[in-house]
């Protein structure tokens, strides 16, 4: 074993379905991330846990970054959105994705979060603008890269282009692994059939994201064209549901190309769907992403984040980050 | 995949119709102007004048509602639709959800994604209202 190495986490998004159904209020969630050790980082989207978000008073982030030191946790990463179509009449401009996120930047600070994630309806044009706040804020800005983004995706390399010309340790990505699925689970194809979606839609489905696979069509397309097919055969909400993720959570990206922006990955989104008897995550490549990651010496942060629950009838969100720090421990060990 | 939530058949009973209590399929807070609601009450579409959403103790007509996109709908709170003009008794109600999820969008059209959820359920309107 080397050194240095990746920080374990997670993200409390892991438990969204036990969060909702009132099974642990957010202060448990902390508490429970603790003794449960699946910390010590912890990260959380922002408009999932805090009423008050985007932003917070004085006396709440005291009493926050109280319990994350109660509890032995380190903040890692605030969950920051970028709701550039929050308005039904036009996307938000470059200026108020600024303030946006600027807005959320305090909240960060305020929390003691070093760094927000940030998503692709930030244009370079925002980013612009934003960079010189985060240098003096000393927040990081993290871009997800979340399927069907791929790091070689014109949007993510005109980022990509954009970050070397301002080169500032401020600006980064984060990767999401569901970028660089191999498969889509088992159960959630179930899930479909029992939701009574047909089984031509399911396979029609599935043979467009192979066509993308086989780099027959483009991910982005493909997804639209998709949906306005099913929408015209009138689909039910469910199967443009499975259709939308078909190609949104089990990306086509080779797992090695992360290895191009390593350089730049501030912060991990160890995503995962499910933990097999052999302790090894049957829809991702987590041999060769966790060797990627060793090869790149990154210290940085890997939160485990769980979007298996969907599928899963008594969901244990604590249970399948355990497992999965498990696995990134062993191939962590042995590299 | 997370549903919309209908909470009860035996809905609330306001002073001229009645409060049928809907939680967010979505995992996170969205913006009021996300929220899309259509109803049919035994078969027939409820007009948009005849109802209002309640969040964050206020309630909207739907037209108000659009344009309200710097106030959330806080993920674990359950928003209050008040339909007017719903007769005490047993109703066969259609109710569907859309949600603009304003971060998810298509780079080449624009178009911000809609997810869709559908409710099809028995409901009984209480003679009274609940003291």
């Amino acid at each position: 074993m080397s050194a240095a190495q990746p920080q374990l986490g997670i993200t409390l998004f892991s438990l969204t379905a036990e969060y909702k159904a009132g099974k642990y209020t957010f202060e448990e969630l902390l508490a429970r991330t603790a003794s449960e050790g699946v910390g010590p980082g912890v990260e959380f989207v922002g408009f999932q846990m805090i009423r008050t978000y985007p932003e917070v008073t004085d006396d709440y982030a005291t009493r926050l970054r109280r319990l994350f030191d109660e509890h032995g946790l380190v903040p890692t990463c605030l969950d920051a959105n970028v709701d550039i179509g929050r308005r039904r009449d036009r996307h938000m401009t470059d200026e108020e994705t600024a303030e946006y996120l600027r807005v959320q930047m305090v909240t960060a600070k305020k929390l003691g979060f070093p760094m927000i994630r940030i998503q692709f309806g930030a244009k370079p044009g925002a980013i612009r603008l934003v960079a010189p706040i985060a240098e003096e804020m000393d927040v990081r800005l993290g871009m997800e890269i979340h399927a069907p983004h791929t790091v070689d995706h014109p949007t993510v390399v005109a980022l990509r282009e954009l970050y070397e010309e301002i080169d500032s340790p401020y600006l980064g990505f984060i990767p999401d692994f569901g970028s660089s699925a191999r498969a889509v689970p088992a159960g959630a194809i179930a899930l479909q059939r029992r939701l009574g979606v047909p089984e031509e839609t399911i396979q029609k489905i599935l043979d467009v994201r192979a066509e993308v696979s086989r780099g027959e069509r483009e991910a982005f397309a493909a997804r639209r064209e998709l949906m306005e097919s099913l929408q015209s055969e009138g689909a039910s909400g469910d199967a443009l549901q499975f259709a939308w993720r078909s190609l949104t959570l089990w990306g086509l990206q080779p797992p090695e190309l992360w290895a191009e922006i390593m350089p730049r990955v501030l912060h991990i989104h160890g995503k995962f769907f499910g933990i097999d008897e052999n302790g090894d995550e049957p829809s991702i490549d987590y041999a060769t992403i966790m060797r990627v990651i060793h090869e790149a010496s990154y210290t940085g942060t890997i939160a485990s984040e769980w979007e298996g629950a969907n599928w899963t009838p008594h969901p244990d969100g604590f249970a399948m980050v355990r497992a999965h720090h498990a696995m990134m421990k062993r191939y962590l060990a042995a590299a | 995949m997370a549903k919309v939530e209908l909470i009860g058949t035996t809905v609330g009973r306001t002073a001229d119709g009645c409060e049928l209590r809907v939680r967010s399929p979505w995992y996170r807070s969205l913006p009021l102007s996300s929220v899309l609601i259509e109803l049919d009450v035994d078969g027939d579409a409820v007009e948009p004048g005849r109802m209002r959403f309640c969040v964050n103790d206020r309630d909207r007509a739907f037209d108000e509602l659009a344009e309200v996109y710097d106030e959330f709908w806080f993920v674990l709170d359950a928003g209050r639709l008040r339909v007017r003009d719903v007769e005490p008794g047993e109703h066969e109600i259609d109710f569907r959800l859309g949600l603009r999820i304003p971060y998810l969008f298509d780079e080449e059209t624009g178009a911000v994604h809609t997810i869709h959820n559908r409710v099809q359920r028995t409901i009984v309107v209480p003679e009274e209202a609940e003291a």
